[in-house]
């Protein structure tokens, strides 16, 4: 029987396996240990202070999640798994699993998807989604930290144009009027 | 000439976006803030990337007006393209979600894939054709610095933005 997938080894270290798959886990050693170094590093992120959160994490990071998925599924897609370094790899692996179980399990404040008018400011629901949010994103953004930009680029996780615009969609009304007066301050600073 | 050429169209860009540029050197009450759209911020972003063009690639007089419809076609282009691809993943999330409570409908989810294999064909080759646009009117320097240069701006883009979100989050955390 093969090893178990890494949304099984999410759905084990929350106990949620099927019966099926966890007579395999029973038996294989190796997955016993992942499960175990998974569910040991879930629990110390969930106890732990964290920093702010980051919009890059959620939506860049999780469309390459869904990238490498499809690249699984389709054999002819080159997976360039030799540019990979361990160093970048070790954190990814750990992010793709916390990606997976925080779209499975937490709350979101809005899809990419989602209407723009649906963001609206200022009540306390919205408050009280932005909080929670906030707490995603700072156990993503604690555990991924030493992710650097050379460690990320070396992973294949160069940014594209057009992946800032994605992220817009997910701000706040206020934080887009903040951003949009840091545009205005760069721009007045490239004009004088 | 180019500097007011540049003023002129960063003026331009801002036009829709008139209200942000009112904007203190400090941000507004948390409790005043417009609705900025955003198509808004994608046009603030469209200046940046225009002022910066102009002075990375050192456009000509006769480059620049063709250079910057073209560049537009591109960001239209793209934007077109991210949106429908984006749509389409969520409505693959949504039909391939293993904890649904209703059974998959595979029909649905074959005419999805279907479409987003179509979108990143169609995708690519108008990118393809909107890059060949702009690469006729760059020499071969400035094609190289037009690529280096849109994904240095992409890094600052993300840069404010995340400079954005913590900057609002210490302000509520103040009041």
């Amino acid at each position: 029987m093969t090893h178990l997938t890494p949304e099984e080894f999410v759905d084990a270290a929350e106990g949620l396996l099927s019966p099926g798959r966890l007579q395999h886990l029973e038996r294989c050693g190796t997955c016993r240990r992942e499960v175990s170094a998974l569910s040991a590093l879930m629990g110390e992120a969930a106890g732990s202070p964290c920093p702010e959160p980051s919009p890059l994490f959620w939506e860049h990071l999780s469309a390459r999640v869904r990238q490498a998925v499809r690249a699984e599924v389709e054999p002819t897609v080159p997976w360039g798994l030799s540019r990979l370094r361990w160093p970048a790899l070790v954190p990814l692996g750990v992010l793709a699993a916390l990606v997976v179980a925080s779209v499975a399990t937490m709350p979101h404040r809005s899809r990419p998807d989602a209407p723009l008018a649906s963001v609206s400011s200022g009540s306390a629901e919205r408050e009280l989604e932005f909080e929670a949010d906030d707490r995603d994103w700072s156990v993503l953004a604690d555990l991924v930290g030493p992710l650097d930009w050379e460690t990320a680029e070396a992973a294949g996780l160069a940014l594209t144009p057009g992946d800032a615009e994605l992220v817009v969609h997910e701000l706040s009304a206020e934080e887009r009027q903040e951003l949009s007066r840091l545009i205005t301050d760069e721009l007045t600073r490239a004009k004088s | 000439m180019s500097s007011i050429r540049l003023l002129v169209a960063v003026l331009a860009m801002f036009t829709s976006a008139a209200t942000t540029l009112a904007q203190g050197a400090v941000g507004p009450p948390l409790d005043s803030a417009p609705d900025l759209r955003p198509g808004e911020i994608q046009r603030l972003f469209d200046a940046m990337l225009m002022a910066d063009a102009q002075q990375a690639l050192a456009l000509s007089e006769k480059q620049y007006p063709n250079f910057i419809t073209r560049l537009r076609t591109l960001q239209d282009t793209r934007r077109a393209n991210l949106g429908q691809r984006v749509k389409l993943m969520a409505d693959l999330q949504r039909l391939s979600n293993p904890r649904a409570t209703t059974p998959p409908d595979d029909a649905a989810l074959k005419e999805r894939l279907s479409a987003l294999q179509e979108l990143e064909s169609r995708s690519a080759a108008e990118l393809r054709s909107a890059y060949n646009q702009i690469d006729e009117v760059l020499d071969l320097r400035q094609q190289a610095r037009f690529r280096v240069l849109e994904e240095q701006l992409e890094r600052r883009k993300l840069e404010l933005l995340m400079r954005a979100r913590q900057n609002r989050l210490q302000q509520r955390r103040q009041h």
